[in-house]
């Protein structure tokens, strides 16, 4: 095999587009500092995000800064107080998106709210999105035979080193907004409305400059490897990829409530971020199979441009194991498999060996669990990025259709129909 | 007088939230006997607090004329009962508080004194077998124990609180446990349990001077079951003997004792939220129930399975959540 003689090849190119980056670099950062400032002042603290429609907020939502993955157990005693949790829940999570005032209380009370963004708390662009796990399904509350069809606990594929205590969950709720506080508000006030009916299991805070390229295959958003992310995602407003790779449609063997849902995969993937900055940036850049500088793929100039693997079989600009090439071979083929994700990044301290615990929330949308992320996992297992990442949590989740009218919620639509199972 | 000490029970639990008045003190040393015994044991803290009967950090010590009812600073934290209650039924319910304080603190100072009797006897069995049931009284009136900064310091901290195992000033009952549980041994320990009952002595001492203000016992009924939510449910407590679900039960079981001193004025107020917290009392007590051994007692904590530790999980954060708003249904 010619690889080496290629990689060697390559590194010659490499060197050359390092040296034009180092060039560019500061009209680069100019240019990044630019679009940041546009989407400031794109996204307001008095941005509401509507919560009625036919799917739930916060999936193609646009992007913001902050966001808090929150895991809970349902410890709700009877079917009653379960419809009571979700019903309270919704009434929450519509008052919280809308921003409002918290009411005033005798001061004997504790107060109707934890303050912490003032009495009169903004919307801040806020979206709470709701998924059920596997686990919700069981016997306790009648649901067994309505569980959408591809959900099941997250499997442990060959490179995750899972914990336990940071993985599934009965209930999973995404918190997205342009702040921390917004989010953490958010669940403050939740966590205390559900008190008795659920517990926490884990949590996990992320943080992101929101993408501020207006060009649909171009962001501006890079991982914390330094590499753009999600320039390959699917467009969200556009509503017939939408229908064909995110949202449950009515006649796909899922049952009739889950339509207008979709599969929500969270993973916490742990990034050794030393260890990557000690590692050549040729190497770097073949393992992922992106220029670090343009985020164009190996051997093309734009980050936009589509790499044609059909001329290039042997893996020789981009190699067979690239990380972009296995996660979208850009096959007809794979088209199915793809997903609408959303990156955050997280950090959170030292872990034991001193070393930096940072890493990547990833979230993806899809409309088959096994047909989207798994079908890619499956392609990336044993990537040579491996060697720098290690996933240590997250979970498999349905996220509920919306909530379409006034006085209707969450979860609605799986009550009733398990009523009406019971019933007959 | 010192008799018209006032305190605001648990008030470190409430320093962040600044509702409660910080009050500076500085009071001449006390010339009670017990506490100086623990002064020769305790140099360096008795000297820093001049006050046996001080109050937790924010808390109020010194005698009674500062402040006083309604005066002055805390003018904003006058009583205005609700109209549902008499202000003499509450009263009534503060003494018979009173009386349960100064009763279990006696009942505290009768099991301690088996307990470090066996210590200094060397009886290592038989001050395992009553470890668990000599603190029952400390733990049923908890808030109240706390509050006084200089007792809670040598009798109830854990060895988190120290530089280490080792550390002289770790001294109280789990620095006992921890002899017993962990190194299966009284050898060394017999000072501390002689100290311990003299800190003990000082409690009851302190507490017999005390006035209870409405307001800190209908709190202590929430601050019980906070300190289980936070302090307990992790096994932290015990760690070395296992034994927590006696500390556990004895908290629930002094917040039971406060909500049932104002039992009908919660019902004549607001009869849905008595009757969640009777549910959550009751949910609380029956998984304590499944846990308890047939001649008395309780299973070491390590038995508690993951599913009943949320479900107890959920039941404390809900009857925390109820409990906490029984100020503002009384009124206090």
């Amino acid at each position: 095999m010619s690889n080496a003689l290629s990689r060697l090849g390559r590194r010659k190119f490499l060197s050359g587009a390092a040296a034009i980056a180092a060039t560019s670099s500061i009209s680069f950062l100019g240019l990044q500092r630019w679009l940041g400032d546009r989407a400031t002042a794109a996204t307001r603290l008095t941005d509401v995000i509507p919560f009625l429609g036919l799917h739930q907020p916060g999936i193609t939502t646009p992007d913001v800064a902050a966001a808090l993955v929150v895991a809970l157990d349902v410890t709700a005693r009877s079917r009653a107080e379960l419809d009571q949790l979700f019903k309270t829940l919704t009434q929450r999570i519509e008052y919280l998106m809308s921003g409002g005032t918290l009411p005033p209380l005798d001061a004997k009370y504790p107060p109707s709210g934890s303050g912490i963004l003032g009495d009169r708390f903004p919307a801040d662009h806020l979206t709470v999105t709701v998924s059920v796990g596997a686990s919700l399904f069981d016997e306790r509350y009648g649901l067994e035979s309505l569980r959408p069809a591809h959900l099941k606990q997250m499997p442990k594929f060959p490179n995750d080193r899972l914990d336990p205590d940071f993985c599934h969950g009965d209930l999973l709720l995404q918190f997205c907004a342009n702040h921390n506080e917004t989010n953490i508000h958010a669940l403050r006030d939740i966590i205390k409305q559900l008190s008795g009916l659920v517990v926490l299991r884990w949590q996990i805070a992320g943080f992101q400059q929101p993408d501020s390229d207006p060009h649909p295959h171009r962001t501006t958003v890079r991982n914390l490897l330094g590499f753009k992310d999600g320039t390959a995602n699917p467009n969200p407003h556009n509503t017939k990829e939408m229908n064909q790779l995110v949202w449950v449609q009515p006649k796909q063997n899922e049952p009739a409530w889950a339509v207008g849902g979709t599969y929500h995969v969270v993973r916490v993937v742990r990034m050794f971020v030393e260890f990557w900055d000690r590692t050549a940036l040729d190497e770097q850049e073949e393992i992922i199979g992106r220029s670090r500088v343009t985020g164009a793929p190996l051997g093309y100039k734009h980050e936009e441009d589509m790499p044609n693997y059909g001329k290039d079989p042997n893996g020789k600009t981009i190699r067979l194991d690239a990380h972009i090439r296995l996660a979208n071979p850009r096959t007809p083929a794979t088209e199915a498999s793809r997903i609408l994700r959303k990156g955050f990044h997280y950090s959170r301290g030292i872990d034991k060996a001193g070393q930096l615990d940072m890493g990547l929330l990833f979230i993806a949308f899809q409309q088959d669990v096994e047909r989207g992320f798994e079908t890619i996992q499956n392609r990336l297992n044993g990537e040579p990025l491996e060697e720098y990442i290690k996933p240590i949590g997250g979970g498999y989740f349905f996220t509920l259709p919306g909530v379409q009218k006034k006085n209707e919620y969450l979860a609605q639509s799986l009550l009733q129909s398990a009523d009406s199972i019971n019933r007959s | 007088m010192n008799s018209k000490t006032k305190i605001w029970v648990g008030v470190g639990a409430y320093l962040l939230t600044s509702a409660v008045p910080t009050v500076e003190i500085s009071r001449p040393s006390s010339t009670n006997d017990t506490l100086q015994v623990s002064a020769k044991l305790m140099p360096n803290a008795i000297a820093q607090t001049p006050d046996p009967c001080r109050k937790g950090l924010g808390g109020e010590g010194g005698e009674g004329g500062e402040g006083g009812e309604g005066g002055g600073d805390d003018a904003y934290l006058t009583p205005t009962l609700n109209p549902a209650v008499q202000a003499a039924e509450l009263e009534q319910a503060v003494t018979a508080y009173k009386a349960y304080v100064v009763k279990e603190v006696d009942r505290l100072l009768v099991d301690a004194k088996v307990f470090t009797d066996r210590v200094i006897a060397g009886d290592v069995a038989g001050a395992k077998a009553v470890y668990g049931s000599s603190r029952l009284g400390w733990e049923r009136i908890e808030p109240i124990a706390e509050s006084f900064a200089e007792f809670d310091g040598v009798i109830d901290l854990r060895v988190d609180d120290f530089k280490g195992e080792d550390d002289p000033e770790f001294t109280g009952f789990h620095r006992i446990e921890m002899g017993l549980f962990k190194y299966n041994t009284t050898k060394g320990y017999e000072p501390f349990a002689k100290k311990l009952m003299q800190d003990l002595q000082g409690l009851k001492t302190c507490v017999a001077a005390l006035e209870i203000e409405p307001r800190d016992m209908v709190r202590g009924a929430s601050e019980l079951i906070e300190e289980v939510a936070q302090g307990k449910i992790t096994g932290e407590e015990d760690r070395y003997s296992r034994m927590d679900f006696w500390s556990f039960k004895a908290n629930v079981e002094g917040s039971e004792k406060i909500v049932e001193l104002i039992r009908p004025m919660i019902m004549r107020i607001n009869p849905a939220l008595l009757r969640q917290i009777d549910q959550d009392f009751a949910a609380v007590n029956q998984m304590l129930a499944k846990y308890s051994l047939p001649e008395g007692g309780f299973m070491t904590y390590d038995k508690l399975t993951p599913t009943d530790k949320r479900r107890l999980q959920a039941d404390l954060a809900r009857l925390a959540e109820s409990l906490s708003k029984l100020r503002g249904v009384i009124g206090v």
